[in-house]
């Protein structure tokens, strides 16, 4: 598409189902009841000029210049405030409308700069358009007299400027900070002639302020006075492109806007489901990544992780990673090759990985990044609903009365979803918090949760029993659905099990650190507070009892009648882009697509039958068994697209052993991270910019990525290179575009079987299952009846985690996720997100730290009994006394050196939210972070192709 | 710790959590999740090991595989 920008009709649309006719400048127009007379004039394709409203914020009054004449009503009313009513006559230009605006804009312009030609916003400014619309001709107030032409530029931001000088003053940027995003860092300071936009306090600038960077702002200005830095840099856009982002797990959408081929700006597009037109700091403005200079752009090989990478073409490249699989195959066996699928990867690529294992490695040792984070989610509902993903959609919050949230951090992770969540808890919903960290939901800006209980690491099981406890020994169960829905008898014995004393929140207490009051209250207001959501991440699944925790919350739900409609449900908030998506397509080493086991002979066939080859009935190695079988020697090639194992797994000396041990290791990927420090084959990858493809997000919104720039490594998309890989092995792969896979996956998956690319391309995303029960999709699973039927109580009962603290390891250490880094950071710390977040900091006690004579800022030894690490406290009562915090986006900590092999008993997802730590002051780095170092530096010699000649 | 310290714990864990769970018969049910997510040279490790550090139904469970391995030996001739 060409450059236009997205239409804006003024005001929000109205949800009513009762419409309204009424009669603008002559013409009939019909639209729902509390719609503005401003939308629908623009809906019926008029246009009254406006500079304070914009559509995805409450009406708001103030600019004046949407002035319209209604048959019998007295004065020029604002239409934006200004509700249609059946049979209303509205002018919206007549000689004395005309006159008005252009005396409103005169006073605008009169205190503006007249620098249109040079300013960055030429073109692409409404005040601008607005002054062409009245007709304005001259200001008959000149331009002498008092202004605000001469204010400072507020530059502290990395990504946009603030300049006063330009601001009109309109609010759209304070009500959109308050409105859609729900930070409420900006305001309007100062009266009358005097009142300027403020971020904060007086000695605030944006970079030091509440500011959370989501750039809503920034999209809300009608000037030039919040602009993008890489706009006065580069310039307006050409062209705009909708693409899907691929950070976390909402999956918003974006408008990729281009100048030729150079990225100018993420927009977040307005007709994005999962969005609804807003972003967050890393999806809006942390693309930098896409053409850093530390992009590998050649391939590389090296026989040693001792030598230097030489790099080689990619016809050699692709012979020589085929010729070492194949040896390695001859000589230990099929089962010692492996491969490791990417949720950042697309879809179509996540599919063509586990197929080229299972058709081409000849085994099913292909396992998910998703292992080590929502593995447990799978299980869990699966075990529970007959289905292994959330059961709702995003827009379901809106009719949530009370919200649930546990082991997961919103406006952290995915903030996009958390500011819907804030502005649900701003229109009266409740909320609980489950989490052994004060989040920024227990208290922000308007938002204080009704209960936070702060949980001891390691405990959820018990919580979530203990409130099962008090909603069945307080007769809160909804019985009717329960017996309608549900196994009754399985209901009726955990019914039993979860009344025993052993399991109220008295006698838990001690174990879990909650106080008993608090958790029944709580319960009740979950059971009795209306449709009761919940909302869930990485605390409740990284755990020894992760599954148990997720088949706690799917009981909870059941049991109180929260599920098969809007506003109830159980919802993982996916930490990745395609988490969803990566399960989906058949990247655990036991299922194909569509979670059907490898043993299952009619499936098989079904696989056997398309690709023509025969497939091994027998589950393959999970990641970290793949580690445990290098050491053993049994495993000896790798081929790990998108993923740095070596920051992202625990245990990292286990990891690297692993690695040490192989024969080959393939990194597929976009910079030289920390697992290929011990790869002897680099192939490089391609950035969600550069390729087609789908992502599924955490609601089952499978979206298109569309390629909007050419892949920097020479023109191949991350699939096109698995595809030369399975050709070099034989393998008869002759797809040419991602959309011929998606095809592939359609037909052999039937929860996709009705998407297509001509589907999504005419209608956006579409929510699996889409079959011919659900043409349209399924926003909301298990309406009617669960997906295996009835719904299946599974008693969880609490088992301590085998990682206890003591003595020598007496603090708890959880990890987790900072707003402005992602993941392991390769790609956020390649951006100016480094201004927020540039080290990994351990968040401690107060009381923790005075034992330790450990004051804020200094440098402390963070040792478990599996390794050790240096970093800098971070001295807060956000964690409770007993319990440090850190996360893992940055290489230098490397804080998976301490977590442990500990992990979920039925999936075997780490458990990274429980590791016995010692914290100490330090007086430098550990021996191993300075081999590291080494290894790092080492691995990043690169003799060229031209050297090499 | 090394693989079949790994495993035994894997298989106790299995079994301590699955020993509240409603199951017609729990060394069977753990046994068919081993069987369900362990490839075959982990399932042959954990057989071939010290079986003291097993967990009564974890041992069960391990019996079991025992007894399916020698039925498919036989099965296979």
């Amino acid at each position: 598409m060409g450059y236009e920008p997205q239409a804006d009709f003024g005001t929000p649309q109205s949800k009513s189902d009762k419409s309204v006719t009424l009669t603008i400048d002559g013409h009939a127009v019909t639209v729902p009841e509390g719609t503005s007379v401003m939308r629908a004039a623009a809906e019926a394709g008029g246009s009254i000029p406006k500079l304070c409203a914009t559509d995805n914020m409450k009406e708001f009054g103030s600019c004046r210049l949407c002035l319209v004449e209604i048959e019998g009503a007295r004065g020029t009313p604002a239409s934006c405030t200004t509700p249609v009513a059946e049979g209303m006559v509205v002018r919206t230009q007549t000689p004395r409308l005309e006159k008005l605006r252009k005396g409103v804009m005169e006073l605008y312009i009169s205190d503006h700069p007249l620098d249109c030609l040079t300013c960055s916003a030429n073109n692409d400014c409404e005040l601008q358009d607005q002054a062409a619309a009245v007709g304005l001709r001259d200001v008959r107030y000149g331009y002498t007299g008092e202004n605000h032409l001469g204010q400072a530029i507020d530059a502290s931001n990395p990504y946009f400027d603030f300049n006063s000088s330009k601001c009109i003053v309109c609010s759209r940027c304070v009500r959109a900070c308050d409105e859609v995003q729900g930070t409420f860092a900006l305001t309007i300071d100062g009266r009358g002639f005097d009142s300027h936009v403020s971020a904060g306090t007086t000695i605030d600038n944006f970079l030091s302020s509440e500011c959370v960077s989501c750039g809503a702002c920034v999209q809300a200005c009608p000037t030039d006075a919040l602009q993008e830095k890489s706009i006065k840099e580069i310039g307006l856009p050409e062209r705009a492109i909708v693409t899907t982002c691929a950070y976390c797990g909402v999956g918003c959408a974006f408008r990729a806007e281009m100048r030729g081929d150079t990225l100018v700006r993420m927009v977040p597009w307005k007709d994005g489901k999962a969005n609804h037109g807003h972003s967050c700091v890393k999806g809006r403005f942390a693309w930098g990544y896409a053409n850093h200079k530390d992009r590998i752009t050649k391939p590389m090989i090296r026989k040693s992780i001792d030598d230097p990478w030489q790099e080689v073409t990619w016809d050699e490249a692709i012979a020589y990673t085929a010729s070492e699989l194949k040896r390695i195959s001859a000589k230990y066996g099929v089962r010692a090759l492996g491969a490791t699928t990417s949720s950042r990867c697309t879809n179509e690529e996540t599919f063509l990985m586990q197929k080229l294992v299972r058709a081409g490695f000849h085994n099913n040792n292909v396992d998910t990044c998703a292992r080590v984070c929502h593995s447990p989610t799978g299980y869990g509902l699966g075990q529970t609903f007959g289905g292994s993903a959330g059961t709702q959609d995003f827009d379901s919050i809106e009719d949530c009365d009370v919200i649930l949230v546990i082991g997961a951090n919103p406006t952290d992770a995915h903030p996009v979803f958390g500011s819907r969540m804030k502005a649900r808890l701003r229109k009266g919903a409740k909320l609980i918090v489950v989490d052994p960290r004060r989040i920024d939901l227990v208290l922000s800006p308007h938002i204080k949760a009704d209960y936070h209980l702060p949980v001891q690491p390691g405990t959820n099981v018990a919580v979530l029993t203990a409130m099962a406890h008090v909603i069945v020994t307080e007769g809160l169960a909804d019985e009717d659905f329960v017996r309608e829905r549900c196994e009754w008898d399985g209901y009726q014995d955990w019914a039993q099990f979860v009344s025993g004393e052993r399991h109220s929140p008295e006698f838990l207490e001690a174990v879990t650190r909650v106080p008993a009051a608090d958790l029944r209250a709580a319960a009740r207001l979950f059971a009795t507070g209306g449709n009761g959501g919940i909302y869930y991440g990485l605390g409740i699944t990284e755990h020894s009892q992760g599954s148990s925790a997720v088949m706690a919350l799917a009981n909870l739900s059941m049991a109180t009648g929260n599920i098969g409609r809007s506003g109830v449900g159980v919802n993982p908030l996916r930490g990745q882009n395609n988490v969803q998506g990566s399960c989906d397509m058949g990247s655990f080493p036991h299922e194909f697509s569509d979670y059907r086991h490898v043993s299952d002979d009619k499936v098989r066939k079904q696989f056997e039958d398309d690709w023509g080859v025969t497939l091994d009935p027998e589950p393959g190695l999970r990641i970290n068994n793949m580690m445990d079988a290098a050491i053993d020697g049994e495993f000896r090639a790798i081929y790990i697209q998108g993923e740095d194992i070596l920051q992202s797994d625990p245990n990292a000396k286990h990891v690297e052993a692993g690695l040490k041990n192989m024969e080959c290791v393939i990194m597929q990927d976009l910079f030289l991270n920390e697992t290929a420090n011990y790869a002897h084959i680099f192939l490089p990858g391609s950035t969600f910019l550069e390729k087609n493809g789908t992502f599924t997000n955490a609601e089952r919104r499978v979206q298109p990525v569309r390629r909007v720039m050419e892949p920097a490594n020479g023109g191949y998309e991350d699939w096109e290179v698995t595809q030369l890989v399975a050709r070099a092995l034989g393998l008869d792969w002759n797809y040419t575009h991602a959309s011929e896979i998606l095809a592939e996956i359609s037909r052999l998956t039937p929860t996709f079987a009705g998407i297509s690319w001509e589907r999504l391309d005419k209608e956006g995303s579409l929510q699996w299952p889409v079959n011919d029960a659900a043409p349209n999709g399924s926003p909301i699973m298990h309406v009617g009846q669960f997906s295996r039927g009835k719904g299946r109580f599974m008693v969880t009962d609490y088992v301590p985690s085998d990682e206890r603290s003591g003595p020598r390891y007496p603090l708890l250490l959880t990890t987790g996720r900072i707003l402005s880094q992602y993941n392991v950071g390769a790609q956020t710390r390649r951006t100016a997100n480094m201004a927020w977040h540039d080290e990994d900091l351990l968040e401690i006690h107060p009381s923790d730290a005075e034992n330790r004579g450990i004051k804020h800022g200094d440098w402390v030894r963070l040792a478990s009994r599996t390794g050790e690490t240096t970093l800098r406290a971070d001295v807060t009562d956000r964690v409770a006394p007993g319990v440090v915090y850190t996360t893992f986006h940055h290489p230098e900590a490397l804080s998976n050196v301490v977590t442990t092999d500990y992990s979920d008993w039925a999936t075997n997802c780490p458990e990274y939210k429980v590791t016995a730590v010692q914290v100490a002051l330090s007086n430098g780095r550990t021996q191993w972070q300075e081999e590291q170092i080494e290894r790092r530096e080492r691995s990043r010699r690169i003799i060229t192709a031209e050297a090499a000649e | 710790m090394d693989t079949v310290s790994g495993l035994i714990h894997m298989a106790n864990q299995i079994a301590k959590n699955m020993a509240t769970m409603r199951f017609d018969d729990h060394p069977t049910a753990v046994a068919a999740h081993i069987k369900r997510y362990w490839t075959g040279s982990m399932i042959a490790k954990i057989r071939a090991a010290d079986r003291s550090p097993l967990s009564p139904i974890a041992l069960k469970a391990v019996e079991i595989l025992d007894q399916a391995a020698a039925e498919r030996a036989v099965q296979a001739g």
